[in-house]
């Protein structure tokens, strides 16, 4: 039956040297009323006609490898080298167990210790932690990091521009704790840094942390310097959220004195897969690390001399600290993070940067054909509001997006993101994003199906 | 094995030592607990001028096998720690009555030395 | 083995984009800007780090480190409490199908028929499993389970005004994640003492029960691989004293298809797909651990959720009294893809052998090894059990520590050691039902192997392994020296 190899022969010898008579007196010491009869779930089938049923139930999705994706807002469509998932196809790796026995677990201490490596050096920071769940909860660890490095509660100030979800799963997160954080509406699309500044200041003794979007939900990059100083005289940390993918082409948020850089890695080299599993990731300076939460790989070395990995800081872990530890986290994502590990090391440095410039250069081309068309009347798009960006922006439109959108996807086109969606004032507005996948000709049909309203 | 307790200190139950020094008292973990704890890696301790109350947890002190909160003894305002712990926290395991010391308060309250237990009861605590 | 980065050759080239830019776009570096444009700065700490290899060097240096690497696919892996199953091929295949792997998670729901399909019939799938009324998927791994599961009964209690339960009890022996999780939560947590049979101790029960107390965290079978069977009691007294029940779904592998957890009294369990399953633990992840709950606390439930109306799925935020959310998208979709697989595979006939071969297997090693070793708990073993080295083995100076490491050198994953730390020199070993006679009979023979070692050769055994490719790790100098990533200037 399914992967169970017992022979008849083997399951009766078993049984006698167990001293049980049949497979149900295994369980004769468990209370009758806690036991269930034949559940009501379908029957079982073979992997024939298994496959077949999982066909069918796939058939029934439009995926973005049929219609062009340009739909970002926290999940990317980028071209991820089919050598990604040969790699992560090897069983020792992905059905191995976290690496608790570095004597025979060398193989995934390495590759984390090498994606810290990456992750740490891509953010612009000295450290990283061996991923965490997913962006969102990375951003609820980020606060409460900035919570026990400052030994403060309130004062957890957060810009209205980060995604709506991350927002609300911090809200779920400290919110457990009974902390509630202040939000700054953004100035359009743009992150309202003074003002964010300015409530930082006001917070006084109890300031936190400043979290930030970079790039924000809107697109938007912004220079994070100035704010950094700000923060850091109120006595606060500052944390910067965002996909990791534009950093190797622009100033990653370490270079600009941000404390805590955190967000969702998905962007490499993970696919899309409806959400999840990503790869949350976690970066900071070196003077943070013993407040970081989750897994860490250190190097080290063997009774003979040799270098090695294993697990370290575990003292903090849930394992052995219990209710007074770091975080409860007990697993990472290094499934995730080794697929983000192959990717950023198979691209190098210059084919992530490379692919950002097309990106940005496509995006670039959409963008500014969009904002042609507004000038046209008779199209769809009312405007395209001017601030700097990486490759998503926004694009108001004359109509409700979402009636833009449905146009788009009867022509293939998976157009963008109704912002109506989160907010019902921004019911005319859509983000847009472009990789370095969609084709001249998938921006081409995206211009010709928003030519008319 | 018995731990070593010495005659003219004063201890906690959570296995802390203290020693008068003038009008400052200097505290450190005992030989117990920095045994109990195994190498210890890492020494957190609090700020000078920081102000440590009479046992709540001051810092934390970390091996490889566990983490554990130090407490403060006595209440008080924080003079001056251990500059050397933070390069060789090894030096609690070597010498933890003397070198490994951690703080040194200006104590707030006379009545608490009065809590603190003789080296006869902390004795018996351990090595019973 | 050398790292990646030293292998490095500046400025090897890759075959993967065009390096013209596409007809009519402006320079990247033109549309950003200068000053937003990446500098190198002083600190080698912080500049970009990626290596810079050929295609085929980095699929050598990743299949070299393989071969120091192993997984159940390798060797027979008895980690107990960890449920190391076979992870059906099928499940990884399906997964990777562009129409599953390539959806947006903002899609709209006409696009997403699917996956929606998917898991909205897990969803009923594992109510039926654990005897629960509704499940959510959102929960990432156990622990993030274990955490939604408490907010939910915080939320219920503060719900009917009964803001006075600040307790949350959990036995002794329990997973680190439990009071990791309820402290979490903003909850002070009360340990509750075992019997010496491993069982709860009743009476250390009642007196820690009362109107102060939000929940009791329970695993059934327990941490010590024992079935609790006064659970029926157990959960009068929680429930009379307006408690609830929590059920950590650890070893639910041990009663799949065979007893359900919400026939005990339970009323919130979170699962761990990547246990019971079958979904590769990944080499530390990622997990998925959805939460089921009785009506009572249904309306708590995280958003989003899955809706059916007449045949069509949708994608659902509106349930007004939710604790909210818990993780950006709609927690791991992917691995619940292969779960789902799974499930499918068993199904009515097939989960009940699930559980049944499980307790099998360790009820057959457990028969063949405690006259070898200590078997200091006398309980019928549920789907895994504990031993100890004996009297004898531990005057030598043989320790688990040592058994675990010398297995390593039969080819074998060491059992979970030193857990729960209830029991002194634990080992805690879970076959899982995946694995046959034939493999068990030679783990069997090992073992007893290193047993004779340890009374005549404890040296071979103390010092062990020695064949791994890396020997006894210094963990010290690793926490103390800290140095978690590569520095170009090394």
């Amino acid at each position: 039956m399914g992967y169970i190899p017992h022979t008849e022969q083997e399951r009766t010898e078993m049984l006698a040297a167990a001293g049980a008579k049949s497979l149900d007196d295994l369980f004769a010491h468990l209370p009758k009323e806690t036991k269930c009869g034949p559940l009501p779930v379908p029957h079982g089938l073979g992997e024939m006609e298994l496959s077949a049923e999982m066909r069918k139930l796939a058939a029934k999705n439009r995926s973005a490898v049929e219609l062009a994706c340009f739909l970002g807002a926290g999940a990317y469509d980028h071209f991820i080298p089919p050598v990604v998932g040969e790699l992560i196809s090897r069983g020792e790796l992905y059905t191995a167990y976290t690496p608790y026995q570095p004597e025979i677990s060398q193989g995934v201490l390495q590759l984390i210790y090498e994606y810290q490596t990456m992750i740490a050096s891509l953010a612009g920071c000295d450290v990283a932690n061996a991923s965490l769940y997913d962006g969102g909860t990375a951003m609820v660890e980020a606060v409460q990091m900035a919570m026990r490095h400052t030994g403060r509660m309130k004062g957890v100030i957060l810009d209205g521009a980060l995604h709506p979800y991350y927002l609300d799963t911090v809200r779920t997160g400290i919110g457990a704790l009974g902390v509630e954080p202040s939000v700054v509406a953004p100035k359009g699309c743009v992150s309202d840094l003074a003002a964010l500044a300015a409530k930082a200041k006001a917070a006084g003794e109890e300031l936190t942390c400043v979290a930030v979007g970079y790039p924000n939900f809107f697109g938007s990059i912004e220079d994070l310097g100035k704010l950094a100083e700000d923060v850091h005289a109120a006595g606060g940390l500052l944390v910067a959220v965002g996909t990791p993918w534009p950093f190797g082409l622009i100033k990653p948020p370490g270079h600009m004195g941000v404390d805590i850089v955190c967000g969702e890695g998905q962007a490499l080299g993970v696919p899309m897969q409806y959400g999840g599993p990503y790869v949350g990731y976690i970066a900071s300076d070196k003077a943070l690390v013993r407040r970081m939460p989750g897994r860490l790989v250190g190097k080290t070395v063997d009774v003979q001399g040799r270098t090695c990995y294993t697990l370290t800081l575990q003292a903090r872990e849930q394992h052995i600290r219990r209710e007074k530890a770091t975080s409860n986290i007990c697993t990472n994502t290094a499934l995730c993070a080794m697929m983000a590990h192959f990717y950023m090391s198979c691209l190098g440095q210059n084919g992530l940067k490379r692919a950002g410039e097309l990106a940005v250069s496509k995006a670039d081309l959409l963008r500014g054909k969009l904002k042609a068309l507004s000038q046209t009347s008779g199209s769809a798009i009312k405007s395209v509001p001017e601030y700097a960006v990486f490759h998503e922006f926004v694009v108001e439109t004359k109509k409700p997006a979402a009636e833009v959108l449905e146009k788009l996807l009867a022509k293939g086109i998976l157009g963008g993101l109704d912002l109506g969606r989160f907010d019902a004032a921004r019911k005319n507005q859509m983000l847009v994003c472009v990789t370095e996948k969609r084709s001249l000709e998938e921006i081409d049909a995206y211009v010709a199906a928003v030519a008319t309203a | 094995m018995s731990s070593s307790v010495p005659a003219e200190l004063k201890y906690t139950k959570e296995h802390e030592w203290v020693k008068r020094e003038g009008a400052l008292a200097v505290v450190g973990i005992t030989d117990h607990a920095q045994h109990a704890l195994g190498d210890i890696v890492f020494v957190e301790l609090p700020k000078v001028g920081a102000t440590v109350t009479c046992m709540k947890p001051f810092g934390t002190v970390e091996s490889v096998k566990a983490a554990s909160d130090l407490f403060s003894p006595l209440t008080g305002k924080v003079v001056e720690v251990n500059p050397a712990l933070s390069k060789a926290p090894e030096t609690v395991n070597q010498d933890c009555y003397g070198a490994g010391w951690m703080l040194k308060i200006q104590p707030s309250n006379e009545a608490e030395f009065n809590q603190l237990l003789d080296d006869k009861a902390y004795g018996a605590l351990v090595n019973k | 083995m050398e790292l990646i980065f030293e292998k490095s050759r500046k400025g090897a080239a890759d075959p993967y984009f065009p390096k013209e830019d596409p007809a009519g776009t402006r320079k990247a570096a033109d549309v950003l800007g200068k000053g937003a444009l990446r500098t190198e700065p002083e600190d080698v700490n912080k500049r970009l780090a990626l290596p810079e290899l050929s295609e085929l060097e980095v699929v050598r240096h990743v299949l070299g480190l393989c071969r120091r690497q192993v997984g159940i696919d390798s060797t027979f892996y008895p980690l107990g409490s960890c449920t190391m199953k076979y992870n059906p091929k099928i499940n990884e295949a399906v997964s990777r199908m562009p129409q599953f792997a390539g959806m947006h998670p903002l899609q709209p729901d006409n696009t997403a028929q699917g996956t929606l399909q998917v898991l909205y019939e897990l969803e009923a799938g594992l109510c039926h499993v654990t005897g629960m009324d509704a499940v959510t998927l959102n929960p990432m791994a156990g622990a993030h389970g274990e955490w939604t599961g408490i907010l939910l009964i915080k939320a219920y209690h503060d719900s009917r005004g009964d803001g006075k339960r600040r307790k949350i009890l959990v036995p002794t022996a329990a997973h680190g994640t439990n009071p990791a999780s309820a402290a979490m939560c903003g909850y002070e947590v009360v340990a509750i003492p075992g019997t010496d049979d491993g069982l709860v101790d009743l009476k250390g029960l009642e007196a820690a029960l009362g109107d102060d107390v939000a929940a009791l965290m329970l695993t059934n079978p327990n941490t010590l691989g024992l079935f609790e069977s006064d659970i029926l009691k157990i959960q009068k007294m929680v429930h009379d004293a307006g408690g609830q029940l929590y059920y950590d779904g650890a070893n639910l592998n041990a009663i799949l298809g065979v007893a359900r957890p919400g026939d005990m009294g339970f009323d919130v369990v979170h699962m761990n797909l990547h246990k019971t399953f079958s979904t590769p633990h990944g080499g530390g992840g990622p997990g998925a651990g959805p939460v089921g709950v009785k009506k009572h606390l249904a309306e708590f439930l995280p958003v989003p959720f899955v809706k059916k109306t007449g045949d069509t799925y949708a994608m659902s935020s509106d349930r007004p009294k939710s604790i909210g959310r818990v993780g950006a998208f709609y927690g791991n979709s992917n691995v619940y893809v292969r779960a789902y697989t799974y499930f499918r595979t068993y199904g009515k006939e097939g989960l009940p052998e699930v559980g049944k071969h499980a307790v099998l297997n360790a009820a057959y090693v457990l028969a063949k090894l405690q006259d070898t070793y200590t078997r200091p708990l006398k309980h019928p073993c549920m789907h895994e059990f504990i031993l100890q080295p004996t009297k004898e083995m531990l005057a030598k100076g043989v320790r688990t520590l040592h058994i675990a490491k010398r297995l390593i050198d039969y080819g074998y994953h060491p059992p979970t050691i030193y857990f729960p730390l209830v029991v002194s020199e634990a080992m805690m070993i879970e076959p899982t039902e995946t694995e046959s006679k034939a493999t068990l009979d030679k783990f069997v023979e090992a073992m007893k192997k290193i047993a004779k070692e340890a009374l005549e050769t404890p040296e071979l055994v103390i010092n062990a392994p020695h064949s791994a490719p890396v020997g006894k790790v210094d963990e010290t100098k690793a926490a103390k020296d800290l140095d978690l990533r590569f520095c170009a200037c090394e």
